[in-house]
């Protein structure tokens, strides 16, 4: 007899509504995490220590991956993440990258789930339709709203989200005055402003606290409860119901299988490194796109040689990122009047503001109408010292001495910033894989994720485009010293793909209610499962599929 | 990188990461003794702590703490009205990540900066960097810079940044004269001190 209805592997945004809805239903739960299981009394606003010494991630060293990129001859060189520079980690804790997410929440748009029939096929890309709609979706969307907690302002716009509910269940954040500067600029120029919700209690719901607004969200765990984390939001509640085990600093090595073919069993690493295993009746898999492919990859039994799920080659393969630009312009406070600067001056760290007037758009060229993407406008990310180091660098060479410390003073004291983060879709491709790297293993023996992380030229084109539009509305709003970055690189903090779904076994790794078409009881439920990625930032979407696939999971064992 | 932030800088291979608490315990223990020599320079002769310090192996000599103590006064003035290096303790803190926080290649590059230095000076006719005027330590530095393709003063640079705008449970900043200084509010919680460290 299993000892548990539901074992969940990786609780972050994909584990988290699972683990919720499966407790609150009733039925036993265990969630195998590898991470620690910090508390908010955890969470300080230290940016040395984020940044210096990181306690969010895996040491390089011990946990490595390997990123198999471009080379000047046009081959591939592959390289360990510790010699890199970069990595794919980005939150092993309880509650996942959740607990270090910004929490700007977009809801895919219609269009996101069609987008071959809607687009038609572009050269070297694998693009496909989803075998869901939006309409699907709606529910689990508004679910997360009123669950995991979405504050924000429903208005009007071309291309307005479809709502079951009038109006979302917590009002919108405080925000810092340049919204209605961005509003008006905005209006003038016949574009739509939108408020961007966000994963972000407004007031206490709960036991969780509201917004304390230091604004210093992104890459921290928040103390007051208020961002909607997979922890505070969803295991903290499944934990409350008795049905819920969490095994924190559990490392998980491999889901056993039967000669059947199906999951019987998850082998894990527990905190004192001893091997052990727990059984269950149906498997969940969700450590984040990569190390989800790289789980079902080192999964190999009887009845399947190639990995869990692998009958056709397909986990690992169409990884997404999301296809990222950026742009900011400096607002200095002598070009402004003494009230426009009180306004500047606000402490308030939220803008919330999003257009999605280029969703779609038709190039100049005359080619045909192709997929755009989300422009966020927001506020710099407070933390001081990376904000110093950045002054550091000039045109003409580095900066410091006096000149450095009156960059910075302009910098902190007479100026504000507007910055804007581009999302697109990142076309899935062949070059864009998960593969385990033959040599290198991490310090569990266990063979690493190699990343192969290949471009499309669609989405450095895409992106330019979007960070022209950007940079005109910073212009227009008054901003100088304008700089943009479309970048052709990977956005390693948004990750999907690697599993596919859809209906034919043939071209999909999971069936449309994301269960493995060959493993009867195994489900993959974070961001994996998506074919292609929309132009907007994943979470959300993780979440509202998560749920909905958790009532499928309740559905059975009932 | 989306959604706000960059990566943390210890991806950029500035070397090995340690658990907060670690890293709490050890940088205070650094910045005490660090701070002890900085106030007594009779302390350096301090038996006790010298094989503590020999040891643990890779702290500041007195000549490269002297060295890049004047460095970081030029690359971070101080003035009555803003507060520079050796106003928030950058140099103990330095002293304190060459033990802790870098590896052993920005360790090295640190350590061979300050040793070219001393020889730029002695083209100077001195000895010691430190013993330089301002304008020519300036000069110096630059030059520096170019044959270590900016390495060194980026290292070293970034390290008097952190102390300026850390925060003071490291032994930096003190008494917030780098906040007060920019106007950085609301940074809270804060993390906790060495002792009382959690989480890590
Ligand atoms: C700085 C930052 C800002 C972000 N901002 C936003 C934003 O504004 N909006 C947005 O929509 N998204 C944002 N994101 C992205 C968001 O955090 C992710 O999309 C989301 O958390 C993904 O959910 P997931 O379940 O796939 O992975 P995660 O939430 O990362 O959870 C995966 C979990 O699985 C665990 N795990 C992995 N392997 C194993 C194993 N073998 N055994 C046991 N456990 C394992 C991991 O430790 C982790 O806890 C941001 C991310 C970061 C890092």
């Amino acid at each position: 007899m299993p000892e548990f209805d539901v074992c969940v592997i990786g609780s972050g945004a994909g584990g988290g509504p699972v683990a919720a809805t499966v407790a609150a239903a009733g039925r036993s739960v265990v969630v195998i995490e590898k991470g620690r299981w910090l508390r908010r009394e955890d969470f300080f606003k230290d940016e040395l220590g984020r940044d210096r010494h990181d306690s969010y991630t895996p040491d390089l060293h011990l946990e490595p991956q390997v990123v198999e990129d471009r080379n000047g001859s046009g081959g591939w060189s592959a390289r360990p993440t510790p010699e890199a520079g970069w990595d794919f980690w980005n939150g092993s804790l309880v509650g996942g990258a959740s607990n270090l997410m910004s929490g700007f929440f977009h809801r895919l748009k219609p269009q996101d789930f069609r987008l071959l029939s809607e687009f038609g096929p572009v050269d070297g890309a694998n693009v496909a339709d989803w075998p869901i709609s939006y309409d699907d979706l709606e529910p689990f969307y508004d679910r997360v709203e009123r669950v995991v907690g979405v504050s924000g302002r429903a208005v009007q716009h071309g291309l307005a989200d479809r709502r079951s509910s009038a109006d979302f269940p917590y009002p919108p954040l405080v925000e810092h005055p340049l919204a209605q500067w961005f509003d008006r600029t905005c209006v003038e120029r016949g574009l739509d402003p939108i408020p961007v919700p966000r994963a972000i209690l407004p007031h206490p719901v709960d036991g969780r606290r509201g917004c304390e607004y230091t604004g210093i969200c992104a890459g921290y765990g928040c103390s007051s409860g208020a961002k909607g984390s997979s922890r505070a939001a969803l295991l903290s509640r499944a934990v409350a119901t008795g049905n819920c085990e969490v095994r924190a600093e559990s490392m998980a090595a491999g889901i056993v299988s039967d000669a059947r073919g199906r999951a019987v069993a998850v082998e894990y690493f527990d905190r004192e490194r001893r091997r052990r295993r727990v059984t269950a009746k149906v498997f969940v898999v969700a450590c984040q796109a990569i190390e989800t492919a790289r789980l079902l990859l080192m999964s190999t039994g009887p009845a399947h040689p190639r990995g869990l799920a692998n009958r056709h080659g397909l986990v690992g393969k169409n990884l997404l990122f999301s296809a990222a630009g950026f742009g900011i312009g400096h607002l200095p406070f002598e070009k402004f009047s003494t009230s426009e600067v009180e306004e500047l001056r606000s402490p308030f760290p939220f803008l919330n503001r999003a257009l999605q007037d280029w969703y779609s758009f038709a190039p100049e060229n005359g080619s045909a109408r192709m997929k755009g993407g989300t422009l966020d406008f927001l506020l710099l990310h407070p933390d001081p010292i990376s904000r110093a180091i950045a002054q550091t660098s000039a045109k003409n060479g580095p900066l410091w001495g006096w000149p450095l410390k009156r960059r910075l003073v302009r910098h902190f004291r007479e100026e504000q910033h507007v910055r804007f983060e581009v999302f697109a879709d990142w076309m899935p491709h062949d070059d864009c894989h998960v593969t385990l790297d033959p040599d290198v293993r991490d310090h569990w023996g266990l063979p690493v994720a190699r990343v192969r992380v290949g471009r499309h030229p669609r989405n450095k084109r895409v992106v330019e485009f979007l960070t022209e539009r950007g940079a005109e509305v910073l212009r227009a709003m008054g901003a100088e010293r304008i700089r943009t970055r479309p970048s052709a690189g990977p956005s390693t903090n948004l990750l999907a793909g690697t599993c596919r779904f859809g209906d034919d076994p043939r071209t999909s790794v999971l069936d449309r209610d994301c269960r493995a078409h060959d493993v009867e009881n195994l489900y993959v439920t974070d961001g994996s499962f998506m074919p292609t990625g929309g132009s907007v930032p994943y979470t959300w979407t993780i979440y509202a599929n998560s749920f909905r696939v958790a009532d499928r999971i309740v559905e059975r064992l009932d | 990188m989306t959604t706000e932030l960059p990566k943390t800088a210890s991806r950029g291979g500035w070397g090995y990461r340690l658990s907060r608490r670690e890293f709490l315990v050890r940088i205070a223990a650094a910045g005490l003794v660090a701070g002890a020599l900085a106030r007594c320079g009779a302390a350096r002769q301090d038996g006790w702590r010298m094989a503590e310090l020999d040891e643990m192996g890779a702290r500041l000599t007195t000549a490269e703490w002297e060295t890049i103590a004047a460095a970081q006064d030029r690359l971070l003035p101080s003035a009555p009205d803003s507060p520079g290096a050796r106003d928030v303790n950058a140099i103990g803190y330095l002293d304190g990540a060459m033990l802790f926080l870098i590896g052993s290649e920005a360790r090295d590059l640190v350590r061979r900066g300050s040793v070219r230095l001393n020889e730029l000076a002695e083209g100077r006719g001195v000895t010691r960097f430190s013993a330089l005027a301002e304008a020519t330590q300036a000069e110096l530095l630059h030059e520096l810079h170019d044959e270590t393709d900016g390495d060194w003063t980026a290292v070293v640079l970034r390290h008097t940044l952190e102390a300026l705008l850390g925060d003071p449970v490291y032994g930096v900043n003190t008494g917030q004269v780098g906040w007060t200084w920019l106007g950085i509010v609301g940074r809270y919680p804060r993390p906790p001190r060495a002792e009382q460290g959690r989480g890590g």
